[in-house]
This record gives C-alpha cells, structure tokens and sequence, in this order.
C-alpha cells in the first residue's frame, strides 16, 4: 500500500469534455470530486488546465500512469489505478467513509442503479445538445424534461433520491441539476422535489465548505473551445 | 408465485446480454415482446403507464420483488440474485474492474448504435476515430485471460459478447485485430447453455437494433 496522497486526475473542468472526431474524449468529474469532499478524503486533485499546453500534458502522461483505459478522470490510491467515472464514483463509494454512499440492501442498490441508468441519459442529452448544437440533439434533448419529471414524481417527499440515507446517485443527481439549472431553469421549474434536494445538497457542511474553498471549480463544466452551444457557466 | 417477466421490443438491442444471461443461470421467465411494428409501439406505448414500473421504459423486468428498467441495472441485479450470485464479482477490485470495463464496453457499443441510428459524419467519424482503439485496450486487458475478468465468467462478459456480435455484423473485418476477442466470442458460444438457446426458437438472430429508428441498414443488425 502507497503512503502517498491517492491522486484524481481531471481537465480543469467540472465535466464532460468531448473532442469531436478524435480519440481524445473524457468522462464526468465533479461528482466523485464532491463525494470525496463529503468523504472528507485527503488527495491530490490534478487538473489539467484547459489550454493547449494542459492538453499535451494530458497526451503525454496517458500511458504513463498505469491505467488499463488512459482516460478522465483517473483515479489510482495504491490499491487501483481506475478510469471509467461512474466505476470510480462507486468504487469510492463502497470502499471509503464505510462504504456509507453504497446502498447495501439489494432493493436500495438496485434502485439506484435505475436511476443511476436514467440520470446519464438525461445528462448525455444536454453533453450532446450543447457540444454538437444540432437538430438531432435538440431534439434529443426534448425527450430528457419527461424524465426529469419522472425522477421527480419517484423523489417524492424522500430526503435523498433512496431515502434518508444520502447515497451516490445523489451526487451524480446533484451535478445533472446544476448543468440543467444552468442552461434553462425553466426545465427544472415543475421539478419541486428536485430543487429542495438540490438546495439541501448545497447546505450540507462539507458541500458547503467545499464550495467556498478554493479548490472548487464552479464553472465551466464542458469545454468552452469545443462546445459549440454557449452557456455562461455550462459551457464557457 | 408466477412467473417473472422480461419485457423488451422482438429484437436483441441493448436487453440481450440479459436475455443470455437468465438462458444461462436457467431461469424460467416469460418473455414478453413487443413488435417490431407500429401495432407494437402503440401496444406498448398503451400499456407502458399501467405496468407499475417507476421509469417506464424497454426493457423491464418484473419478478414479485422488483418492477425495474434500465438494462445495465437489470443485468446486475440478474447478477447479483440469480444462480447465488456467480455472476457478480465479490472483491472490491474485481468489482471495480468490471465496473470500469462496463462503462467503456457502453461507449463502444453506443459508437455502433449511434452510428446506425444518425448514419451522419459525426457519428460514422466518431466510431472510427474512437472504437477500434477501445476496442484493442479491451482486448490487451483480456489478455490470455478466459474471460474478461479472469476464470470466471461474469455480468460483463455477456455485455462484452453482444458488443462483438453487434461489430461482427457491422463489418466482419471489423473484429479481426482482435484474435483474443474472436475466441472469447467463440468460448462464449460454446457454453452449454448458451448453445442450446441459441438452437431454441425463442433465440432472436436479429435484428439487434429498432429497424424504424435506424438510418444505417445493415442485415442482421439494423434490418
């Protein structure tokens, strides 16, 4: 076992980054960033800076960190050297903090996987829309508000997306609300259950603490050079 | 206690990994298909708010437990309760392997579907910018392993299986970089129980994807 810092690794970005036509493509990030924050585990938070000379460092570490997927985000503690966003968030999940964001009962684990299932849907529609800005994908992303207020409804009046108990998918949840709420509130306005759990993610003292420290990137969550769509906050 | 039922429109798609699978842990189950046919979108269309499922959607999986969509999470959940489990992975690493191969198993199959399904140069460009590097990073992670993770089949393999057969049908050139993939694919096809569903007239040959959603024709995969 390593005695150095576990080390993430991302764009400097809050997620997704997308080049189109090339090899060259990321997962999301801020997710396991705010986990680990709730977590309150100690590690090197690596950004690559969004400029060229952030991308070529990026091209020149990828096979060098002993990742059998070189991709954004990594992840690698001594024990795994990991890519794949959502297989990194619930790694953390089940193996830090007591494993306390991984449902255990099998009804809670696989609800969660449900929504889990729903909620890349609903966020790749709005990736698509803002970095391809095509009719397809505005189109496509007409179908994602119908789901949201689907969620909504299974929300209910529960605390967290499971229940009382906060879990993973909430902060994947958590990140999907903020890139909508960014690029038209009116898409989150009948989603009442949404917004209160939105609003209680960002009170919790360690989310809280987390968002004001400096470390925290608030903006921008896609890539201001390639996403075509502009949006102050989502995309530039 | 009846039987549970797997709901999905009458073709492979992303739904048939889990079809494998209960073919392969010997679980009796109805299979409830809906046609490839505007009477088949509208069957389901009308049923789809009255089958008690939180996230109406194909395929759905009904068993007295659970009511429950999304594919990859009904795969696991097969997985996890079904033939004690085998097909899930226990260990903190292992699982987090599978987990990963998963999601990069989902980009590639995704190139494919979106490639068909838009058949515009984003996409065409997109699979071939992206899908054969992935691709040649999975089979390097197989190695000489048996199966994906090692000597044990599990969950992803039969994600992994469909991802290839769909690719094969695409362009049968497309696998052959990838000689440990192709025995991997043939391993798999000669499991027992995997060879008798594929004999059995319930066994779909095609098409994978939804004919009426697909630009691309391709036989066996888009038509």
């Amino acid at each position: 076992m390593s005695n150095s810092k576990p080390v993430f690794g991302y764009h400097g970005l809050r997620g997704k980054f997308w080049l189109e036509n090339s090899f060259h493509t990321s997962k999301i990030a801020q997710p396991i960033r705010f986990q680990l924050a709730y977590l309150g585990v100690d590690y090197v938070d690596k950004q690559y800076p969004l400029t060229q000379e952030g991308a070529e460092e990026w091209a020149q570490e990828k096979e060098h960190h002993g990742l059998d997927f070189p991709n954004l985000p990594y992840w690698k503690d001594g024990e795994v050297n990991m890519t794949e966003s959502r297989a990194i968030l619930k790694f953390l999940a089940r193996t830090e903090g007591g494993g306390k964001l991984i449902p255990t009962d099998a009804r809670s684990l696989v609800n969660a996987e449900m929504v889990e299932g729903l909620l890349w849907d609903v966020w790749y529609g709005l990736i698509w829309r803002c970095y391809l800005d095509s009719e397809d994908m505005i189109n496509a992303l007409a179908r994602c508000p119908p789901k949201l207020e689907v969620l909504n409804k299974f929300l209910g009046n529960k605390k967290w997306v499971l229940g009382d108990q906060i879990s993973y998918v909430d902060f994947m949840l958590y990140e999907i609300l903020h890139q909508y709420s960014l690029y038209d509130p009116k898409y989150l306005s009948p989603c009442g259950a949404l917004l209160k759990l939105k609003a209680n993610f960002e009170e919790l003292p360690a989310i809280k603490k987390y968002m004001a420290s400096p470390e925290y990137i608030a903006a921008p969550c896609f890539h201001p050079m390639y996403a075509k769509h502009k949006v102050v906050g989502l995309t530039c | 206690m009846s039987k549970p039922v797997f709901g999905y429109h009458d073709l492979r798609g992303i739904a048939h990994p889990i079809k494998f699978a209960l073919a392969y842990l010997g679980v009796d189950y109805v299979d409830k298909r809906y046609p490839l046919t505007p009477e088949g979108l509208t069957e389901y269309g009308g049923e789809k708010g009255n089958l008690g499922l939180d996230f109406p959607n194909l395929p759905y999986w009904k068993d007295g437990t659970v009511k429950l969509t999304e594919s990859r999470a009904v795969l696991k959940y097969i997985a996890r309760k079904q033939g004690g489990g085998a097909l899930m992975p226990k260990d903190e690493v292992t699982l987090a392997n599978a987990e990963m191969v998963e999601g990069v198993l989902w980009d590639v199959w995704y190139y494919l579907i979106w490639r068909c399904k838009f058949d515009n140069d984003t996409f065409i460009d997109l699979l071939k910018a992206r899908a054969p590097a992935k691709l040649d990073l999975v089979h390097t992670f197989l190695g000489n392993k048996k199966w994906i993770l090692g000597d044990q089949i599990s969950y992803v393999d039969f994600m992994l299986y469909e991802v290839l057969h769909g690719y094969s049908l695409y362009d049968p050139e497309f696998l052959k970089p990838y000689p440990g993939l192709l025995k991997l694919k043939a391993n798999f096809e000669e499991i027992p129980q995997i060879k008798k569903f594929i004999a059995s007239p319930e066994y779909i040959k095609g098409p994978c994807y939804h004919p009426t959603f697909m630009k691309h024709k391709v036989p066996g995969l888009t038509c």
